[in-house]
């Protein structure tokens, strides 16, 4: 076959070159209605590297020298990129958004406006002070976090994680909005628990391009000849054919269970998407040129994500999970970490976008929908010397959502730290274990699941007045 | 025994006390990832294993063959398994690879894996085809040049620009498939600059840093230079400092201003230790100190050609460096500059208990295996405690011919780098289809939203082959690009696909059905034919022999149909169909006619596409 026939025979059959082939749909923006979702769902966000939320949660800048506010100040003036000076504290602290919850003034940062919004709604809860890893291994600490046990090795790299395990205990399916999979979505291994079971998880990186390649010309044609419909018959018969001869145990078995996944539920995600006309706003998230966000790629996994609420019957959505990187600003943290808390928590960025389209589409689907945000760890109390903060291991974690009791979950400025700033290498002392967090968003998602999930919780140390059983509303 | 590369010449002890701790040393590790999960955290008092002193090393020969498979074992499979998991399939011809196998595993593993740049026997030079003898600074000038020996077509060259856009990811990719080019150099020099040793262009690190980085890395290990010393020069590299940014670390009026990131990841990521032994002391002063043992390492800033970039050189100063001794890993390190404290760290951190456990255990898992066991992962510490010096090579010559690479339980996932390049590696047959950029690998890799130099997780990584086996979007890509039309594509300016240049005849002079389908799998899976079944050449034959698919092909009125495993080996009709097919001659790759032979090409491209979506291209198994 040379050129000129390739191009013919790509323009009768729709090939790409290059790469691989773009689905062919037929191009409606005919608005169907979209059948809402009423399951309850969890959507974790996992920021890679160790967010700071100490800079987009600060104190209110006091000029007592033995205060919070004084001590954070100065000891945070270089990650603030200001001169350590009264007057430059508080110009900075006043850029901030004030904020206050019982008896609490803390500032939002002021690229969070819908943070804040939410926030003053009622509907984030910031749980702080959450243990979330002994070490401040970068590795070895996201294991830890996507595992939801604090037991999990360094080597541990093919485990469960907590995702997967309450998708098994609700019946139900994570979709995966992210190139790669994480480790929260890992299904539990019927009988090795350094293993895990990926039949619940769904991958969904790219929804408008789910399903298999085949020959659109099949569909008219059966016996089409064309090198394209011979292969597209040809693997699919092979596929089939060998579904039952690959033993689950076999490494090549996940790739049998992929091609039927995509081949079952290719077809009907294809159909109801087609049908849907996607939102302009969404779109308007990733789209080359129309940079709403930093970050395409979040964008792109917040499509996926409107999409898989758009599939929940389809999918048997129960677990979403998302993933955000960057985070580990040890450097200029301004610029490293700034523009992705805008993405995230902007007006009109990424949740304000998505959740204002998801609450007009899918109101239901919005309503049972609850958010948890968090980084494998937190970082040092004070500065380093290159505008950035090294490796903590304690931090606050974000929980929001219509469900969501919002406030504060724990002392987001505990007065003890005082004393530690003047030391070294300190970080936020870790209080409550992020078992108590995540169990309770588990029992919500589906009642008594919390402790199947974590199955430490019960012994897991939780900091003095806080309840977590408050959390989310029944 | 042939162990001639294997030198006996140290101390020697009895035979007995080197059985006793290879026995320790198994229980140990056994014990070990019992206990803690593999997680390797136990105390200095465990690290019998590792030991290194030359008291441990008496007699290797005993000791290499506990983990040396046999001659019996060493046969074309296992070739074509090392040729995959370490060449990307490489470029050898069929003859040599029997030679390989013929010859003792320790003498051919010599010749195969090696990082000079060019292997002849691994990856002949087409005489037409010259290639320098260069390192990837050299072939990015000569690629992006109008030089006469420049083999990239002209409209082609500006891509290959260093420092254009997708310069430096191009050359990569081009040098992985350049015959004549030595694939293991590039496989290695991406494990160290992608996934053990990171750096990132989309953090800033220049282009000239990472071509640096890369070659300078890549030369050291080909020298021969001790693995210690290779680390250090990554820590002392323009390209590391920019990466973690200690560039700007200094030490002034008595305070350290600076990060204490590559402090951390020093030990972390380029040696393995964690610090698991006593947590705070790891913390406090080792990782402390290093940050202020990596001040005073100016990177100028340079303005040329109206552009401005970061310089591939590091100046150590000694101004804003930390005066005197600082204790690290309980040793006070002493030097002037941090060239001389990082050079003598080094030393230091290689003999680390916690380093002799975890890197060679990071080195296999981002390279070939995805399923350690305690057994594979005791075996892997022995291989590298046994070395007399720390030699990267020396140390993967082993591994690949030990029991545990050559084992059952092995597994390892392809990434999309590794599957790809041993697809369109395997896939050229003449150098120009390289050159012209017909099968390009960074094509593949930018389908799946990869490109070298650019790693996923920055510093610990690019997408390793878990992930990519676990996402079923890279199986849904990977099964899509089956249908690239370059498998079926025969013909353009000047070339032609000539498959029968690397098909062999059959011993009466044909090319049969049977043999071509499973030269084909062998080519491409490479797994001497283990999962080559009924299913598998019932699909290759037909496509093979009628370039349509097997239900077409048997019956062209019920071309849905699927056939089973079962229905092919019981109906009496579809054996005799299957055993005509297999004994049919392909002549037609030869023909003079030129649309018969270009077909015959066509057929064979379907094959490999057909055989490129199955699920053995997608991982390896050890055994």
């Amino acid at each position: 076959m040379n050129r000129r026939d390739f191009i013919k025979s790509a323009l009768l059959g729709g090939i790409a070159m290059g790469a691989s082939i773009p689905l062919l749909r037929p191009r409606t923006s005919r608005a169907e209605p979209v059948p809402d979702y009423d399951k309850r769902v969890l959507v974790n966000l996992v920021l890679e590297g160790g967010p700071d939320f100490r800079h987009l949660l600060v104190p209110e800048f006091s000029s007592d020298k033995e205060s919070f506010g004084y001590k954070y100040w100065t000891s945070r003036s270089r990650s603030h990129r200001i001169a350590a000076s009264n007057d430059r504290m508080e110009s900075r602290w006043n850029e901030y958004l004030r904020t206050e919850y019982a008896g609490t003034i803390f500032g939002i940062h002021p690229k969070a406006e819908w943070l804040k919004s939410y926030f003053d709604a009622g509907k984030v809860a910031l749980v702080n002070n959450v243990l979330h890893s002994r070490t401040r291994d970068h590795a070895h600490s996201l294991l830890v976090l996507q595992s939801g046990d604090y037991n999990t090795g360094p080597h541990d790299l093919a485990r469960d994680g907590w995702g997967g395990r309450l998708a098994k205990a609700c019946n139900g399916n994570v979709v995966s909005m992210t190139r790669n999979q994480l480790m929260f979505c890992n299904g539990p291994h019927p009988s090795n628990p350094k293993d895990h079971d990926n039949s619940m998880v769904i991958s969904a990186g790219d929804t408008r391009n789910f399903a298999l390649y085949s020959d659109p010309k099949l569909a008219s044609e059966p016996g089409n000849t064309g090198t394209n419909a011979v292969l597209s018959r040809a693997l699919r018969s092979y596929y089939q054919a060998k579904r039952d001869l690959i033993a689950p145990s076999s490494p090549f078995y996940r790739f049998i269970r992929h091609e039927l996944t995509l081949r079952q539920l290719g077809d009907s995600i294809n159909t109801r998407l087609n049908s849907i006309a996607e939102p302009e706003t969404i779109k308007r998230l990733y789209e080359n040129g129309q940079y709403q966000l930093a970050n395409s790629g979040f964008g792109k996994q917040l499509r996926n994500l409107f999409d898989s609420f758009v599939c929940g019957d389809i999918l048997n959505f129960r677990v979403g999970s998302l993933n955000l990187g960057g985070w580990d600003s040890h450097k200029r943290q301004i610029d490293a970490i700034e523009p992705k808390i805008e993405d995230m928590f902007g007006k009109e960025k990424g949740f304000d976008t998505f959740l204002s389209e998801l609450k007009k589409t899918l109101p239901q689907a919005y309503a049972n929908a609850v958010f948890v945000i968090a980084g494998e760890f937190g970082r040092q109390l004070a500065a380093n010397g290159d505008e950035g903060t090294d490796h903590g291991r304690g931090n606050t974690m974000i929980i929001f959502g219509e469900s969501v009791r919002g406030g504060l979950y724990g002392d987001l400025f505990p007065q003890t730290e005082i004393q530690r700033y003047a030391k070294p290498n300190t970080d936020i002392e870790g209080k409550t274990s992020f078992e108590h967090v995540f169990g309770s968003v588990c029992d919500w998602v589906q009642s008594d699941t919390g402790n199947l999930v974590f199955p430490a919780r019960p012994d897991a140390i939780i900091e003095d007045g806080v309840n977590l059983g408050t959390l989310l509303t029944a | 025994m042939r162990r001639g590369s294997i030198d006996t010449s140290g101390i020697r002890q009895t035979h007995q006390a080197a059985r006793r701790r290879w026995r320790t040393a198994i229980w140990g590790a056994l014990l070990f990832g019992l206990l803690g999960g593999l997680s390797l955290n136990c105390g200095t008092e465990k690290a019998v294993v590792l030991n290194t002193d030359n008291t441990f090393l008496d007699d290797k020969t005993e000791n290499l063959t506990s983990y040396t498979i046999s001659d019996a074992e060493w046969d074309e499979a296992a070739v074509r398994r090392v040729l995959h998991i370490f060449a990307y399939g490489g470029r050898a011809s069929d003859d040599q690879i029997r030679a390989w196998a013929d010859m003792p595993p320790q003498d051919a593993i010599n010749e195969i894996i090696s990082v000079q740049k060019i292997n002849p026997k691994l990856s002949p030079e087409d005489p037409d085809y010259p290639v320098p003898n260069g390192n990837l600074s050299t072939l990015g000038a000569l690629w992006s040049s109008n030089n006469v020996s420049n083999h990239v077509p002209s409209d082609r060259r500006d891509r290959y620009s260093p420092t254009g856009w997708g310069g430096l990811e191009n050359i990569w990719c081009l040098a992985v498939m350049a015959p004549g080019l030595n694939p293991v150099r590039h496989r290695i020099g991406l494990l160290e600059t992608n996934y053990h040793l990171s750096v990132n262009l989309d953090v800033g690190v220049g282009a000239e840093q990472i071509l640096r980085y890369y070659d300078d890395l890549l030369d050291a290990l080909a020298a021969g230079t001790d693995y210690q010393n290779v680390l250090a020069m990554a820590a002392l590299s323009a390209a590391v400092a920019t990466q973690f940014n200690h560039k700007e670390n200094i030490f002034k009026e008595g305070t350290f201003l600076g990060n204490e990131d590559f402090g951390r990841e020093y030990f972390q990521l380029y040696f393995g230790i964690l610090g698991h032994n006593d947590p705070d002391y790891h913390e406090f002063t080792s990782i402390r100190n290093t940050a202020k043992a990596l001040t005073d390492m100016q990177v100028k800033r340079i303005s040329e050609s109206g552009r401005d970039f970061w310089s591939d050189n590091v100046t150590f100063g000694t101004t804003e460096h930390y005066p005197g001794g600082l204790e690290i890993l309980g040793v006070m390190i002493d030097g002037q500059t941090a060239k001389a404290k990082i050079e003598a760290l080094s030393q230091l951190a290689i003999k680390d208990h916690e380093s002799q456990e975890n890197l060679p255990i990071i080195l296999v898992r981002f390279l070939a295996d995805d399923n350690l066991t305690d057994e594979k992962i005791a075996m892997i510490q022995k291989i590298w405690a046994d070395l007399p010096s720390k030699n990267m090579i020396a140390f993967l010559r082993q591994y690949a011919i030990s029991k545990a690479f050559h084992n059952q339980t092995r597994v390892k996932y392809y990434t999309t780098f590794t599957r790809e390049a041993i697809l369109r590696n395997r896939f050229t047959v003449l150098p120009e289809e390289a050159y012209r950029g017909y099968y390009n690998l960074c094509d593949a890799l930018s389908d799946d939203g990869l490109a070298p130099f650019r790693p996923s997780h920055d510093v610990f990584g690019h997408t390793t082959g878990l992930e990519t086996a676990d996402t079923a979007d890279f199986f849904k890509r990977a099964y899509n690009r089956a249908f690239n039309w370059n498998y079926v594509r025969t013909n353009d300016d000047g070339w032609e696909k000539d498959w029968a240049r690397v098909i062999p005849r059959g011993g009466d002079g044909t090319r049969r059905t049977k043999a071509v389908a499973e030269w084909l799998w062998n080519r491409f899976i490479g797994d001497g034919l283990k999962n080559f079944g009924v299913l598998e050449r019932a699909h290759v034959y037909a496509l093979l022999v009628s370039g349509k698919d097997l239900a077409l092909w048997l019956d062209e009125n019920q071309p849905t149909r699927v056939y089973t495993k079962d229905e092919l080996e019981t109906d009496r009709t579809l054996i005799d169909r299957l055993k005509d097919a297999e004994i049919a001659i392909l002549n037609d790759l030869e023909s003079t006619n030129v649309d018969t032979r270009r077909k015959a090409n066509q057929r064979i491209g379907l094959a490999v596409a057909f055989i490129s979506a199955t699920p053995f291209m997608f991982a390896q198994e050890g055994k």
